[in-house]
């Protein structure tokens, strides 16, 4: 039986080191470009030729562009509309990304918690600078809200920063968590389609479900990748405490 | 232009389908919804701990102190992964009194 876990093993295409720093260019980096490249050129094609009255291609396009317009309305307000390129570049990316890993040969980046880690760390660092931004040093009142009385802040700080250290890493480890043990089942399962001979039908039937699960489930990861970064986006540029 | 009767029932069957899907699509999203809120609050409850418990490691690792930074932070931790169920909790009340 093949290790379950090898599909995830990065290996190294470009081998380059810098001042001690492993900057190789992996197949989970070449993964991303394809993913980025496959975006890009799906919108190019799609808003191609824009019309009033759109193309299939262009109402695609323009749906999931409404999808991300009613989400930032929804969590982040009126205020929000600014962060729909950054937001709807998540969104895409980590879709895609989940989708290509599907597909068979392919590696699922967002199953390493490097790559999903970094992302999320970047979101918690565009939290703050927005943050600071909006709110000016008011922001610091996050982790001691107005009026409390000064003696909680031995209590309130330590467990305010740790609430704020948790968002990238909850982030992290629910997409990193979802696509690994999906792909883990797949490749479980899928040996067992050759191992079992003629009743390999079975798993081959469980793994179709599965697959079928697992589409939806990227989906909803990064949906749900999106939705918790516009709510933590939200609650570091609001007053409310 | 001439009317014909059988198109009046057709457009009746296809806003009918048509409400039908609109049906089948809001249960959908509230499955989504429901299942983003569970996974939401185990992972808010979970990090802070995890994230507590590492921090405390290093510091004991650093500072020679067998257990109490990591028992510290691991209870600050569960303080803040409290706080942030809460949080949730009133988030999803004021969605759900939103929505009415």
């Amino acid at each position: 039986m093949e290790n379950p876990l090898e599909q995830f093993a990065i290996k190294k295409l470009f081998p380059w080191q810098a001042g001690g720093v492993d900057l190789s260019f992996t197949n989970s980096s070449l993964c991303m470009v394809i993913t980025v490249g496959v975006i890009v050129i799906a919108m190019l094609l799609a808003l191609r030729k824009c019309a009033i009255v759109p193309t299939k291609k262009q109402a695609f396009a323009e749906s999931i562009y409404d999808f991300i317009n009613g989400m930032i309305g929804e969590t982040l307000g009126h205020e929000g509309y600014k962060f729909v390129a950054l937001i709807f570049t998540l969104f895409t990316f980590i879709a895609v990304g989940n989708m290509l890993g599907l597909l068979p040969y392919s590696f699922t980046f967002t199953s390493h918690i490097a790559a999903v880690g970094t992302l999320s760390v970047f979101c918690l660092l565009l939290n703050i600078f927005f943050g600071l931004k909006h709110r000016g040093l008011k922001y610091f009142h996050t982790f001691f809200p107005e009026g409390l009385p000064l003696i909680m802040a031995p209590l309130i700080i330590p467990v305010e920063t740790l609430s704020l250290l948790a968002k990238p890493f909850s982030l992290t480890i629910r997409l990193a968590v979802n696509m690994s043990v999906g792909h883990i089942m797949l490749e479980v399962l899928g040996t067992f389609i050759l191992t079992m001979g003629l009743f390999g039908f079975i798993p081959l039937i469980a793994d179709m479900c599965i697959i079928m699960f697992e589409l939806f489930v990227t989906l909803l990861q990064a949906y749900i990748y999106t939705t918790l970064s516009c709510v933590y986006l939200s609650q570091a540029i609001s007053d409310e405490e | 232009m001439k009317q014909n009767p059988k198109d009046i029932e057709d457009i009746d069957a296809r806003i009918a389908s048509l409400k039908g899907k609109q049906t089948a699509k809001r249960e959908h999203s509230e499955l989504a919804k429901f299942w983003e809120n569970g996974v939401r609050a185990a992972a808010e409850f979970i990090a802070p701990v995890f994230i507590g418990i590492s921090i405390g490691y290093v510091l004991d690792k650093c500072f020679d102190t067998r257990i109490f930074f990591m028992l510290v932070l691991a209870i600050f931790g569960l303080a803040a992964g409290m706080l942030n169920v809460y949080r949730l909790a009133k988030q999803i009340e004021k969605e759900v009194e939103r929505n009415k």
